[in-house]
């Protein structure tokens, strides 16, 4: 009876377990972390959509989070662009990381957020950047899903860090970092394609 | 008048030389047109060059009016030779010491101790030699460098305009000395002989290609461009000076000394024909719009400069040719003109790109008045490479490095258009232990290599920032837990910025972890300087 049960709900394709993931026709960029690889559908951050990082404050490890993926990714020979970090990326560290610096840019943040804004939709549009990482301060929901909608097309992965969680977002994949325990905690909020609200401990 | 006089020296004035007379000496002159070519020789241009001399002192000069006296004081301009610095230019003041060229810089040392001396820098006078030729051509259109330091100009056609060879001279002579360069000019029919004349202090101006002989006969050997070896061999053979060397037999001459001393004698004295290339000035693309109505709005100002921009584009494919830099002007009534520049990494000739960034520009800026004029030039002008593009261009560029360098770069421009040049920068690592200075905003060329295995943390402040103390130990949110040993870093003793500090690891009480440091050059306060992202 269990058998039987079992092969209708295996392979009965229009039966949709709640629990599953849709299988993703992209493939992921490996976090470099594999508790958090495991819960994500991609196997890893999606390589053609927007990411919103939740984080209370800055230098709890959202960076570390992402710097293998930004290692990886730079090696490629594709490029990764900083817009308006809060403080400066320290290129010891970045090399310590293994990020590639001759394709790395940084846009200094005296500039307004629309310009912030429309930056990161002009280079997330290309092809040749792989990586966009962004601090733009107050963004209308519109302005993410243009975002969103810029990342597919241009294949690349962008990067939003915000410290309040706005509950109706457009972006692909949103998490939520809280300090604990000397580690980091990362709280999925949304994901695309899923409905699981994991959260996993990561220690730096 | 039918026997060539070699021994005159009579000279005729200007129009009145009968043409047959030339006849009988050269068969190989035009018969119709005799070139007259004024060298201009700058001796102190290597010294000229630099920008920080002191003021000159202007020193009358009893042929051409005014001539100005190179900078006070003594300064030389050193250049190497055979491995060992050598004295290639002197001023008047470092003379009277009795420092002469090729001299060995000790021995200028010795003679005069306080002297300046400056590297030799050649481009530096090439250009400077490329710009008074371009400041020349406003007197004739043939100008040609005789580097290092002379131009040659050909200026019969010119006499008549300017109304003869004196004026022409001192308006000559007014410019080079308001642009404070000691000079000497000399004219003759032939570029060598000006060029000999000038070289060796005789300003003088022959019109007779007859007189030449005679003229230069005085001048001596080590006056010639020859080799010191060749000097020498002449005046073991007892030839001293111009003259001598014109009474030998031709044959002999040659035999003996060889051929290419035999055709420079007779390139000086105009029997053979010394052709010159003119110089030519980079290309220049000039064009404009006058409008039909004034504009005060972008988008028909953006349809207008689309116009220009495909003439422009038209001229750069009909040259194979592309473009960095490119200036449109937007001219008012009855007030300056507005200057838009825009700056390019690669070299483009792409309509659709040039436009996009000057909408950016335009859409930027406030017009102070209505806009009745559109101007487009460029001067910077490359030859082209193109790059093949894929056929179908829906597949990722991903396998291409040129492609997508080629759109990165693009998308850089269009940033730099809208954010400015300094907001988007690369970054790198500099030699430095003290973290403030370990990176900069350029590209390091060299592979980078961390100074340290110890961990260094993701961000880091512009400025450390004072942390306040709390029963002896620093203060944030909450009191700091220390979770490292110490790491010492001393550095920077050798610009007076040395600092001394024991960076420590720790981590404040709401979760977020420091990288903070004791600067024990300030009484042990603690200050942070990093987090750790």
């Amino acid at each position: 009876m269990n058998g039987e049960l079992e092969k209708l709900l295996h392979n009965n394709p229009s039966l949709w377990r709640g629990r599953d993931t849709v299988a993703s026709a992209m493939t992921g960029i490996k976090t470099g972390f594999t508790q958090l690889d495991d819960i994500l559908p991609w196997g890893g951050w999606p390589s053609n959509a927007l990411v919103e990082v939740v984080a209370p404050q800055w230098g709890i490890g959202e960076l570390q989070l992402l710097l293998p993926a930004m290692a990886r990714l730079s090696r490629q020979g594709r490029w990764v662009i900083w817009l308006a970090p809060p403080y400066l990326p320290y290129v010891s560290a970045l090399i310590q990381g293994g990020v590639d610096l001759n394709r790395t840019c940084i846009v200094p943040p005296e500039n307004s957020n629309e310009d912030v804004q429309w930056s990161m939709e002009k280079t997330l549009r290309t092809d040749a950047c792989c990586m966009a990482l962004a601090w733009p301060g107050k963004l209308a929901n519109h302005s993410i899903r243009r975002l969103q909608l810029a990342a597919e097309t241009g294949s690349s992965l962008g990067v939003i860090f915000r410290h309040t969680d706005a509950s109706a977002s457009a972006a692909a994949l949103r998490v939520l970092l809280s300090p604990e325990n000397g580690g980091l905690k990362v709280r999925i909020l949304k994901v695309r394609g899923g409905h699981r609200r994991d959260a996993v401990h990561l220690s730096l | 008048m039918g026997t060539p006089d070699f021994l005159s020296t009579v000279e005729l004035p200007l129009g009145e030389t009968p043409i047959h007379e030339w006849r009988s000496v050269d068969k190989q002159a035009s018969p119709t047109y005799s070139p007259l070519w004024l060298c201009i020789y700058l001796p102190q241009l290597a010294l000229e060059v630099f920008n920080d001399l002191p003021p000159k002192a202007i020193q009358p000069h009893q042929k051409t009016g005014l001539v100005l006296v190179a900078a006070d004081g003594p300064h030389v301009v050193q250049d190497e030779a055979h491995g060992r610095p050598i004295i290639h230019t002197v001023s008047p003041a470092a003379q009277s010491a009795g420092i002469a060229p090729s001299m060995p810089l000790a021995a200028a040392y010795a003679l005069c101790p306080t002297l300046e001396v400056r590297k030799r820098d050649p481009n530096a006078e090439t250009e400077q030699l490329k710009r008074l030729a371009a400041w020349a051509k406003q007197f004739t259109p043939i100008v040609s460098l005789e580097p290092p330091r002379a131009l040659l100009l050909e200026i019969r056609g010119s006499l008549r305009l300017f109304g003869g060879l004196p004026r022409l001279q001192e308006r000559l002579s007014r410019g080079l000395t308001g642009f404070g360069f000691c000079f000497r000019i000399a004219a003759t029919p032939t570029p060598l002989a000006s060029l000999l004349l000038a070289r060796n202090g005789r300003p003088d101006v022959i019109e007779r290609k007859q007189a030449l002989r005679s003229a230069l006969g005085q001048l001596p050997t080590t006056g010639l461009p020859l080799s010191t070896h060749l000097i020498k061999r002449l005046a073991r053979a007892g030839i001293r000076n111009l003259h001598d060397l014109w009474r030998l037999p031709r044959d002999g001459l040659a035999r003996r000394f060889g051929l290419e001393l035999l055709h420079y004698l007779d390139r000086v004295s105009g029997i053979l024909i010394d052709p010159r290339d003119s110089h030519r000035l980079p290309p220049r693309f000039v064009t404009e719009l006058v409008l039909v109505e004034e504009l005060t709005t972008k988008a028909p100002l953006v349809a207008a400069a689309q116009r220009l921009i495909e003439r422009l584009c038209r001229y750069l494919r009909s040259r194979d040719m592309g473009t960095t830099r490119l200036e449109l002007e937007l001219h008012h009534i009855r007030q300056p003109a507005t200057r838009i520049t825009l700056g390019l990494r690669r070299n483009t000739r792409d309509e659709v790109h040039l436009l996009g960034l000057l909408e950016e520009h335009l859409n930027r800026i406030q017009l102070p008045a209505a806009v009745i004029k559109l101007g487009l030039n460029t001067q910077e002008m490359q030859p082209f490479t193109a790059t093949n593009q894929t056929l179908f261009a829906q597949q990722r560029a991903f396998s291409d490095p040129a492609q997508r360098d080629q759109d990165w770069q693009c998308v850089m421009d269009q940033l730099r258009a809208r954010l400015g040049t300094k907001h988007v920068r690369g970054l790198g690592i500099c030699a430095d232990h003290r973290p403030e200075r370990s990176w900069s905003y350029e590209r390091s060329t060299a592979p980078p290599r961390p100074a340290t295995h110890a961990r260094r943390p993701l961000w880091l402040l512009a400025k450390p920032q004072a942390l306040p103390l709390r029963h002896g130990r620093p203060w944030r949110r909450g009191l700091l837990l220390l979770q490292s040993d110490p790491e010492r870093i001393e550095s920077g003793w050798w610009d007076g910025q040395d600092i001394r500090r024991d960076y420590y690891i720790a981590t404040d009480t709401d979760g977020s972890r420091l990288w903070i440091f004791r600067d024990l050059n300030s009484n042990n306060a603690w200050y942070l300087h990093g987090y750790f992202g």
